[in-house]
């Protein structure tokens, strides 16, 4: 992934926020993350942004906009799509699953992450970058 | 998170019968002493709970007691009771075992201790955030009672905490079966919200320990 691509987090739970920042850095990923607490605040990133976030990390439950309904926000927007999202839930809830991949989401971790399986998610969501920047 | 319990008794038959009533707690770990010459070179702090036998062949109950002094974590247990001590009568049931359970940790801080990979500032800090977000996510549940959609909300919003903290799985479930509760009785949500309320009081007194120890640690 291009160090200059943000990493946008859609989380309202600070403890949650904490231990993302935490794996962030334990990874030595150098790209800036953008925190914001809802699908509310991050459509509005979005539309506002320069340059769109090369993944996306999403909650499901979260006020005011949950993350289903970020996503299907999201897909309205041809230019969005191409964005990874990765959904980040206490939820196990096969339908909300099912639901999410629908949507387009390119992975599903239930919270806590294991460090390793993040670090497993990242360098998927790096390869696709890498082979993208490759494409053109 | 599993119960460590030693079981100081040197008579085969209750030893037997205890690990009989402890089957059905598959969390409570147990090992036996069977001499107080053994127990003298056991590390006493590696048990959360120690039931001990009020007479054995190599010591009786006021030597013993003597050499566990000042631990409350220690129950005694006799065949004919002590006059005027708080001593539990044989065989031990189920009904002694679950007050044990007071004794126990709610928390396990490995989930935190493996992202800090001995980072003692990242440690303090997450201790910290808990301390400040589970009194309040608690106060939100309190407050949702006459809500169903709103408490179901707030307790999905502990659930986390409650993971990263590794806050007990028995209360975790219980958060769980709240956020997707889909019944409104509101005895049972009571009820299941005191529960819920008094392993995190407990878990916020853990850390609070947890938390002076890190410091202390650190510095």
């Amino acid at each position: 992934m291009l160090a200059s691509k943000k990493i946008l987090l859609l989380e309202d739970d600070i403890v949650d926020v904490m231990t993302v920042k935490r794996a962030i850095k334990q990874l030595n990923i150098v790209n800036e993350l953008v925190v914001k607490e809802n699908g509310e605040e991050g459509l509005e990133f979005l539309r506002n942004t320069a340059e769109l976030p090369g993944l996306i990390f999403l909650d499901i439950n979260m006020p005011k906009m949950n993350g289903i309904e970020f996503l299907q926000e999201l897909k309205k927007n041809e230019e969005w799509l191409q964005i990874p999202i990765v959904v980040l839930t206490t939820s196990k809830d096969e339908q909300d699953k099912l639901h999410t991949f629908k949507l387009g989401i390119s992975g599903y971790m239930i919270k806590p992450v294991s460090y390793e399986l993040f670090k497993e998610m990242v360098a998927t969501i790096k390869n696709y970058w890498n082979f993208s920047e490759h494409s053109y | 998170l599993k119960t460590k319990l030693l079981y100081i008794e040197d008579d085969v038959v209750d030893v037997l019968a205890l690990k009989r009533v402890l089957k059905d707690y598959q969390d409570i770990e147990l090992a036996v002493c069977a001499s107080f010459n053994e127990l003298q070179n056991l590390d006493l702090s590696d048990y959360d709970t120690i039931i001990s036998d009020s007479n054995l062949a190599d010591a009786n109950y006021t030597k013993l007691k003597r050499h566990m002094g000042g631990l409350a974590n220690v129950q005694f247990v006799s065949g004919s009771g002590i006059a005027g001590e708080p001593i539990w009568l044989k065989p031990i049931n189920k009904e002694n075992i679950e007050t044990l359970f007071c004794f126990r940790s709610v928390m396990d801080l490995d989930y935190i201790e493996n992202l800090a990979q001995g980072d003692a500032d990242f440690e303090i800090d997450m201790i910290e955030t808990a301390l400040r977000i589970l009194p309040e996510r608690l106060d939100e549940m309190k407050k949702s009672i006459e809500s169903l959609k709103d408490l179901k909300l707030a307790a999905h919003r502990t659930k986390s905490s409650y993971r990263v903290c590794g806050i007990d799985a028995t209360a975790l479930n219980e958060v769980e079966e709240m956020s997707e509760i889909d019944f409104c009785n509101k005895v049972q949500l009571e009820a299941l919200l005191k529960s819920i309320y008094t392993t995190t009081t407990k878990a916020i007194s853990e850390l609070e320990t947890l938390l002076l120890s890190r410091v202390k640690k650190k510095n």
